[in-house]
Parts: structure tokens; sequence; C-alpha cells
């Protein structure tokens, strides 16, 4: 039994939120600051031929006009490959490059600068589209490199060929996701300065501040332990800042000018400046049995990395891995490609690679259903993952496979809300439901070191700190931290306080993404406390008179014999003689999740644990207008436990309304590299009037490697939304989407050639 | 970003239309949602403001003696919604009302300013333009009161002359009393979007023949306009599906829609017919009459 672990406290930083007192970059003032700029050419592909910025540095109040000339490290970043300029000095290769920065001691001063850098330059012809780019005589995005194919990644098992042959039912079929946008509240911000002792300062709201600190000093040419990030709340990340957008770039007009420098971008310099999710193509090709059993899955997907790296292979590997679903299939192949274009640069964002496949892969499952007159829910209780099944890559599922009880909660709920509506609401409206079923695979994977890290002190009063470098997003994993602190050393959340995310007091905890940080840094958190609350035992020992500390508990700020609860010490008074004593209550804690590398047929432990959710929708589609009103949704999540019930739920809530963009409205609109829609009156992203009634289950199968069973939730929630959307769409008027999003006008077109056919 | 170099803050019209005349290059800001957006983006790169806010007369919504409907220029979209007399006499401006941005937006944004701007998408504009609404403008010298449909030039362009001042939208009883209406704002989310379509319609309907039928629209050409061949044909028709289906078609033939990134001219034309229909549906049951399926 736990105490404070499961139960819904408020959000540690709540209070100061709803109070509009919590920090964001762009609140940050410093005296003396300069207001800092970026400069950018109005083609996504290009050849500059000069830059003169001397016009520019003539404007007063200019303090600094930076090129690729100025900087003292190397000019590169990249989470995987160094090959984003930091500033574009010979090419532009997207829209995402800035060719010169400035920094000025007023807004006016700093646009008439920006407009005087004259930039001469040559156009050269771009490939803005990806399945073109992997043709060998399509212009190269990266001349250094053979072919725009950045990544291949195959997954073999088993004889798809002879599988399909021996199939009673085949659906093969496309499937297209577009490039979309995070649509965080936040745009980039930050402010950075050189502190009294020199160091380079930056604060600023990132995922994983340790990296960008590494990025920095690489292209500064400092020391690691010269260069402090720091993290202030974080509006919204969703993955898009995994990668270095103002970090370098803000630092370096600091330590130029040996000034405070602000950066505040607005939208549409957001839209172009952060990454976003891979568009991608997918064949896929399906076979099952008569009984509805899959017997082999092919498929191959294209994903458009844009101009840059960023975290491609990982994203596509993520893909390949997610690409037969959550169920057994005996026969794989599956093909990933992640491919350079001129287009704007694709990253990392919630689901991972893991929120595209569901699109095909859960329209494949009810069709073939369809043609075997199966219900939905059937073909996949039979096919879907239970403990001991081995997944596409050959890993065995162990432990902790909550698909299941997910698929009987959310499909018995839904049939409780659903059973009493019509169909047929009027000759022009019709209700109709869609599922879907999911998995995500936590962490980096693929053997990559998936490490963090947590140091837990106690002080003499018997409250405790916790440091981790691990930034809390918004989803609230300080909270979790907290929980998870005073769950080992029995005190309550409010005497717990969280340090989190600054380079030069925490310990490096990784990024927070891949939905790792509750299970990761939980663990490290909880061990960290473990190794407090074991040295606070030592001289409880000898205060309680016990033999050992094997019989002792901590709980409700006591330290206490468990056989005989009487004889206790409060925290307070233990601490203080521990104190006394020369002992310092402080426990380090440091937890590595495990997988395995892919061989070359794709087979491995690739990533561990596995999420898992269900998510039944109801939607009603007008047929006059091709209008979709998505009415319910009933989510079920396996998270192995809920640390925070509350947090949970928000993410369910959170993962549902990304995941009704995804399916309904949103979409980056490129023409030829260029987005033509980078502000909300034109990316249409879900509002409170447009969310469905939702009815969050947690499902808790306990992970024996999570801290208490947890995994995780942040990016499961949103993965079955879009294709329950797809397959409800369907149910209700027959037509089947497959190219998001799935727009009025493209329902009626599909509608209207189901008519013409019949 | 937001270039203002002298702002002026009159409290009577009088004052206002004086500060007009004398400084002509002066740029009225009623709820400033707008302006304040065009200043942002750099397509108004500088301005000298007026602002009409303090001018608390302009806020007025009355019914006179004589049935006609006034709504002062500076009357907020949260205001409109809200308001008795809206509510009782011309219910489809509620509607419209209440389709607008959000409640932000609507606390601020002004039916005036909504007017002024020249939008085709204004969700203000169809319904009054279905009322048969005429506008009063004022100038330090006197006034002049012109049917909206007059007002309207262009693509963000509007008949307002050098000095002037919309003060109020007026309703003649003859164009609301006995009418039914309903509103239809079509669109890709339900909140905080701009439309892709807006369809206003009010009818009059005696012994199940429509006495008078006028349909106006948003987002259909470059102002918004009305379905001139439609409603002549429904006057004195009876009231049925035939004649409904009639009426969408025809109002098709008043349109001059245009492919844009929310949608096709194809998409919105069919969107004409089918939303003119059932804009007029629920307006014929608003109406009194008997409703058709
Ligand atoms: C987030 C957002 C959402 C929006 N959503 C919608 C929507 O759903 N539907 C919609 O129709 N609009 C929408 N708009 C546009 C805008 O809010 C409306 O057009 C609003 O009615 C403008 O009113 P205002 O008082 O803010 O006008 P202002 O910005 O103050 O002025 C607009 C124009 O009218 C002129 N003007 C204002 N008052 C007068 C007057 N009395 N006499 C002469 N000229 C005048 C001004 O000079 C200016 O040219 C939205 C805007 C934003 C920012």
């Amino acid at each position: 039994m736990t105490n404070v672990v499961g139960k819904s406290p408020i959000k540690v930083d709540g209070r100061e939120k709803v109070r509009g007192r919590v920090q964001f970059p762009a609140d940050l003032y410093k005296n003396g600051a300069l207001y800092g700029g970026l400069k950018r050419i109005p083609v996504p592909c290009a050849d500059i031929l000069s830059i003169d910025t001397s016009e520019a540095e003539k404007v007063p109040g200019v303090k600094a006009v930076l090129t690729a000339a100025d900087i003292p490290g190397l000019n590169a970043q990249g989470v995987l490959f160094t090959d984003m300029p930091v500033i574009s000095s010979k090419k532009v290769r997207s829209v995402n490059d800035i060719v010169a920065l400035v920094a000025a001691e007023n807004e006016d001063s700093l646009q008439e600068a920006l407009g005087k850098i004259k930039i001469e330059y040559r156009e050269t012809t771009g490939v803005f589209d990806p399945i073109e780019a992997m043709n060998p005589d399509s212009p190269l995005v990266h001349s250094d490199r053979e072919s725009n194919i950045l990544y291949h990644v195959k997954i073999a098992k088993g004889d798809v060929e002879s599988a399909f042959e021996k199939s009673a039912v085949i659906i093969e079929d496309t499937y297209k996701t577009p490039t979309v946008e995070h649509a965080f509240l936040q745009p980039e911000a930050a402010l950075a300065y050189l502190d009294e002792r020199g160091h380079v300062v930056i604060h600023t709201a990132t995922q994983y501040p340790h990296w960008d600190r590494a990025e920095i000093a690489r292209s500064l040419n400092l020391p690691l332990h010269k260069v402090r990030v720091v993290t202030t709340a974080v509006g919204g990340a969703f993955g898009g800042r995994e990668d270095m957008t103002l970090q370098v770039r803000l630092c370096l007009l600091a330590l130029k000018t040996g000034r405070p420098v602000k950066m505040v971008l607005d939208r549409e310099e957001s839209f172009h400046i952060h990454c976003k999710r891979h568009a991608m193509t997918m064949r896929y090709k399906t076979g099952a049995d008569k009984s509805g059993r899959l017997t082999a899955v092919e498929a191959e997907i294209i994903g458009d990395t844009g101009a840059y790296a960023s975290w491609a292979p990982n994203v596509l590997r993520k893909a390949a891995v997610h690409a037969t679903g959550p169920y057994r299939v005996p026969n794989v192949k599956v093909e990933s490609y992640a491919v350079y274009t001129n287009n704007p640069f694709a990253g990392a964002m919630r689901g991972f690679g893991a929120a595209q496949p569901p699109v095909a892969y859960e329209a494949q499952m009810d069709r073939i259903a369809e043609e075997l007159g199966m219900d939905p829910l059937e073909i996949r209780a039979i096919n879907c993952f239970q403990e001991g099944d081995v997944t596409a890559t050959g890993q065995m599922l162990h432990a902790s496979v909550g698909l299941t009880e997910c698929l009987d909660k959310a499909s018995e709920r839904a049939q409780e809300i659903f059973k009493e509506k019509e169909k047929d609401i009027s000759p022009f409206k019709k209700r109709g439901q869609g599922i879907a079923c999911t998995f995500y695979g936590l962490g980096y994977g693929n053997g990559f070191p998936d490490t963090s890290s947590a140091v837990v002190e106690v002080h003499e009063d018997g409250t405790a700190t916790v440091l981790t470098g691990a930034t809390d997003v918004g989803q609230g994993s300080n909270t979790v931290f907290a929980q998870i602190a005073a769950e080992e050393l029995g005190l309550k959340v409010d005497d717990v306080t969280v340090i989190s995310a600054d380079t030069d007091v925490t310990p490096d905890a990784g990024t927070t993404a891949a939905t790792r940080q509750t299970y990761n840094s939980g663990n490290a958190v909880r061990i960290a406390a473990r190794k407090a609350k074991k040295i606070l035992f030592k001289q409880a020992i000898k205060e309680l008179n016990v033999n050992t500390d094997m019989g002792l508990e901590a709980k409700d700020g006591y330290v206490y014999v468990k056989t005989f609860p009487q004889k206790r010490i409060s925290h307070s008074e233990l601490a203080a003689k521990a104190y006394l004593a020369g002992l310092r209550p402080v426990g380090e804690g440091n937890f590595i999740a495990h997988s395995t590398q892919l061989d070359e047929n794709g087979q491995g432990a690739p990533y561990w644990p596995y999420a898992f959710g269900v998510q039944v929708v109801e939607v009603v589609v007008n047929t006059l207008t091709g209008q979709v009103e998505v009415e319910n949704v009933v989510a079920a999540h396996d998270v192995g436990k809920a640390i925070n019930k509350t947090a949970v739920e928000g993410q369910i809530a959170g993962g549902i309304a990304q995941g009704l963009g995804f399916a309904l409205t949103e979409e980056v609109e490129l023409k030829s590299g260029k987005i033509k829609n980078p502000f909300f009156s034109r990316y249409l992203i879900p509002t409170m009037a447009d969310m469905p009634d939702i009815e969050p289950i947690i499902v808790e199968e306990p992970e024996p490697s999570g801290p208490y069973g947890a995994k995780g939730v942040g990016e499961p929630a949103m993965l079955p939304t879009a294709p329950a959307v797809l397959n409800a769409i369907y149910d209700a008027i027959g037509v089947r989407i497959k190219e998001l999003p799935a727009t009025p006008e493209k329902i009626l077109r599909a509608l209207a050639k189901k008519d013409s056919a019949k | 970003m937001y270039n203002v170099d002298q702002y002026f803050e009159p409290e009577t019209i009088d004052e206002a239309t004086a500060l007009l005349a004398e400084h002509p290059n002066l740029l009225i800001i009623a709820g400033g949602t707008d302006v304040l957006i065009k200043m942002h983006s750099g397509k108004i790169a500088q301005a000298d403001l007026l602002s009409i806010r303090k001018i608390k007369f302009l806020e007025t919504i009355q019914k006179r003696q004589d049935g006609t409907l006034s709504i002062g220029s500076l009357a907020t979209f949260t205001q409109i919604a809200n308001d008795p007399i809206i509510k009782e006499n011309i219910p489809v401006l509620k509607e419209a009302a209440l389709s607008m941005g959000g409640p932000q937006i609507r606390n601020v944004a002004t039916i005036g300013g909504n007017i002024c701007n020249g939008a085709t998408s204004a969700d203000s504009a169809s319904t009054l333009f279905a009322l048969n609404a005429k506008l009063k403008l004022q100038t330090q010298g006197g006034e002049r009161v012109i049917p909206i449909e007059d007002f309207y030039l262009g693509p963000g362009k509007v008949d307002l002359k050098p000095g002037e001042i919309l003060t109020e939208i007026v309703i003649s009883p003859e164009d609301y009393q006995d009418y039914g209406g309903h509103y239809i704002k079509f669109s890709m989310r339900k909140a905080m979007d701009i439309a892709t379509l807006g369809v206003s319609a009010i009818c009059r309907i005696k012994n199940g023949v429509f006495e008078d039928v006028r349909i106006g629209l948003g987002v259909a050409g470059p102002t918004p306009l009305r379905c001139q061949e439609a409603e002549s044909f429904a006057k004195g028709k009876t009231v049925s599906a035939q004649t409904l289906a009639e009426i969408g078609k025809l109002a098709v033939k008043s349109t001059k829609a245009r492919t844009s990134w929310r949608a096709s001219k194809e998409y919105r034309e069919h969107l004409v017919e089918e939303l003119s229909q059932r804009a007029l549906k629920v307006a014929i049951k608003n109406a009194g009459g008997e409703s058709l399926a």
C-alpha cells in the first residue's frame, strides 16, 4: 500500500500557475538586456553569394551583427548528426536556416538592422517530395552525402510471401499523414548573459538542459562547466523543444556583446524554427486467415525529415518497430526510410514515429474484419498482445501487457454510453463508432544510453529536496518526483521540494521525451530517496534501540518499528539527531532503461517497457457538409501504475485533443518548402468547444522494473485517437479517409465517389 | 510592431468628428481586434489612432417608438448576444454574434468594427444584409444613412468617406417584424475560426406561403451578398421541400465564390446550396411555419 503514490495531490507548481506567477522565459528581464533577432532569406533553397552586414552595423543602437565567421567553435548543431548550421553561410537548405544574428538596444534598431543586412543569393533547385528525393537523380539536399536517403531499417521475420499465399484475406493500401506542428502555447524565448564568473548562462524552455549545454559548449568552444542552462517554466513542448532553436545563437550574441540578450519569437517565427512531425507515406499489405488471425504484414514507410536529420533515424525506427500494431504477427516485412528534402525539418513530436502507423494498421484491421464479417472488437481481441507474446522484432513481452484489459474495459464502457443512441439521426446526420488499439515502447531504445540520475537530500528538520535534471514541461514530472520521494521517505508532498533542470545544480536525467521521465527519472529518484532513507535509518537504529533497519518503516512523518508501531521517532527529531551525529542523509540514484540494438533483420528488444491503449470514439458525420463532430471518447490506457491519477487523466485529455487535431484539421501546408499557414488562424488545432466528452479509464498492469509498477502515458495517450476517429467515420457513412486530415471537403468528395460507384 | 504616434480618446461624437475633420489621417479604433492584428503583422505599418471607446453613447441598443431598432456601432458581440431587445426582436443576430470568435474576442470586438473592416467573412454582415440594415454615418458637418449593401465596395473596402464615423445600425420594423431567421456559420472548428461560409436566412410566412425570403451570404463572394434570384423566386411560393431545393439552387447563382485555402469554389457552392436550405428550414420554424423534414 502506498500513501502518496497513486493519489492526486495538486501539482507542486499548480498554485503559482493559476496565479500567473510562474515565469516563462518571456517573463524574465535583466537590466541592460539587448534585443536579439534572427535573419532569414525568403527562399528555402539557395546558394549564398555574399552577406554584407556593414549597413546593419551602422544602425544606431546595434551592438552586434553576427555571421558564421563569428562562431568560435563548431558551426553545426543536431541531436544525432551535426547537419544543421548554427548560422548558414554558403547554402540555405530550408526555411529553418538562419543567416545572421543581430543584437540591439531596442526593437526598432533591431528591426532596422535586420532589414539592412544585404544578402546576395542564387536560388537552387530543391526537392520537396520525399519519394522523388529517393530517386538517385534528384538534387542532393546535403551535397556531402551520396543520397537523400538518410536512414533505412528493415524488419524481417518469417516468410511473408508464402504467408500471403495462404491467407484468406489480404488488404493492401497506402495511407498518408501530413506534416504536423506541435502548436505549444509558448513560442520560443530565452534570456542569455555572462554571469559574474564569465560563465555563459541561458534561461529558456527546453526539454533537455544538459543536452543544450553540450551543444552550446561545442559551438562556443567552452568547457561544459562554464555553460549553464536553466530551464524556466515550459509552456508545452511535445518534442518541439529538443533541437537547438535559440540556445546556441542567443548565447553567441551574449558572448560577443558581453551584454544580456533576450529573444522572444512570435508565432510565425516559432513555426519556422522548431521541427515538425514527419509526414509519412505508408504502404501496407496485411493478411489474415479465415478465423481473423493475422498471418503477415508487409509495410513500407517513408518519412520526410526535411532538410535536417534531428531524430529522423530514431523516429523511423520507432515507426518500423510499431508498424504491425500491438498484435501477434508471425510473418513481417517492414522497410522504413527517412529521407532528406528541402522542406522544414522534422524531428520529435509526441508519438515519435509511433503515431503515424496506427492510422494505417488500425484501418487495415477494420477492413480485414469487414471482409471476414467480423466485429472490429473481435478481430482485435483475438490478435492483441498477451503476456508472453513475441513482437515483430522478436521481443518477448514478459510482463505488463494490459492490452486485453484496456480492450475489455473501453468496449464495455463504450457499450454503456453509446448503446441507446440511434445511428440515423436524420437523413443527413449519421452516427458511427470506431475503435483503435495502440502500443508504445518507452525510452530512447535500441541500446542507446538511456540514463537518469537524481539526488535526494533530507534536511535536519526532516524535510527533503530532490535534485534532478529532468524538465517538467507541464506534464507534472516534478509533482511525480515529489510524490515518489515523499512516499519513500514517509513524508508529505509539501515536505519535499524538487529542483529540476538546471545544469549548474542538478544531475543529468536525460530528455523529457519518449514517455520516459516517470519511468526513468522516477526510478532514479526512488533509488536516491531509498539511499537517503538508509542513512536516516542508521540513526534510527540507535534512537529506537533496534538491532537492524530491516524492520523499520518511514511513514506519515515518523520512522517506526513495523511490528511494534508504538516505537517511533519523528522525522524532524531523527534528522536533527542524525545531523548532530555527523550523518548526512543524501542519496544519489541512477537508472538505466534496458534495450538492445536491432540486428540486420531488425530483430532485437529495442524498447522496454511497452504501454498500451485503446480508445473508442463516437462521431456524427453530416453528409451534406462532410463535417465530423466527435461526441465521445472512451480511453483506456495501461500505464502500469498511475503515480498521480489526475495527471494521467490530464495527459489522456491532452492526447485526445492532439489526436483530434491530427485526425480532422491539422496540416502544415507546404508549397515548395515554404509554410503557407504559420499562424493559428490557419493552422487549426481543436478548441475547448471542439472537445468531446472524455471518459478516461486507467488500467494498471504493473511493470516490475517501473517505480511502483509505473510505465508512462504522455505519448501513448494520443496514439489511438486519430485511427479511431477514421474508423468511426467509416462506420457512420461508409467512406474511408486514408490521407489525413479528414477535412469536410475530403469526406464529401469520398462520399460522392462512393455514391457514383453504386 | 505597434507603431502609434498619436492617440486620441474623445468622449463625444462631436469631439470625435471634429478631430477627424482636423486630422484626416486618423484611423478609427474600436475594439481593435482587426486594427491591432494588422499593425502587429505590419499590414498597417504606422497609424495615428482615434479611439471611440469612451463614447459611451455608441454602445446603446434601443427600440424606438415606431419599432425601429438601433444598434450603436460600439456594441460588442457579447453585449449583442445578451441584449433583451436583440433577443426578442432579431434573435438571428444573437445567433450570429455568438458564432463569432471566442468569449474574449466577443467581449471587445464591436459590430461597427466588424462592418467597417469590410471582410466578406464578418459574422454580423450576412444577417445585417438579410435584415436590410441601414448604416448611419456621421461627419462633423452632417450625416448620411445608406443601405449596408451599398457600403461594401470590395474585399476589405467600404464606403467610409474621410471624416466619417459609423454611429448606428438601423433596422426598420417592416424588415424584421413577423420574420423568423437563422444563421449558420460553417467553419472548420466550433470557435475561434473564420467562416468558410456564413448563411443568414429570414422569412415571413402566411398560410404556408412565403411572403418574403431574404438570404445573406458571407464568403460566397468578395463582399457579403444577397441571393436576389432565389429571393424573388421564393416570394408567393408554397413552403415545401421542392421550393427550398429550388431556392438552394438559385442561391448559388448569386455567388462569386473562389477557391481559397479553406475550401474550393465547388465545395463552397455546394455548401451554399445545402446550407441556405438548412438555414431557411430553421427560419421557417422560427417564423411560425410548419417544420419541414
Ligand atoms: C482571434 C480573433 C478571432 C476573430 N474571430 C472572428 C469571427 O469569428 N468572426 C468575425 O466576423 N470576425 C472575427 N474576428 C475579426 C474581428 O474581431 C471583428 O471583425 C470585429 O468585429 C472587429 O471589431 P473591432 O471593434 O475590434 O474593430 P477594430 O479593429 O477596432 O476596427 C476594425 C476596422 O473598422 C474601423 N472602425 C471601427 N469602428 C468604426 C466606426 N464606428 N466607424 C468607422 N470605422 C470604424 C477601424 O478603423 C478598422 O478599419 C476575429 C479577430 C480575432 C483577433
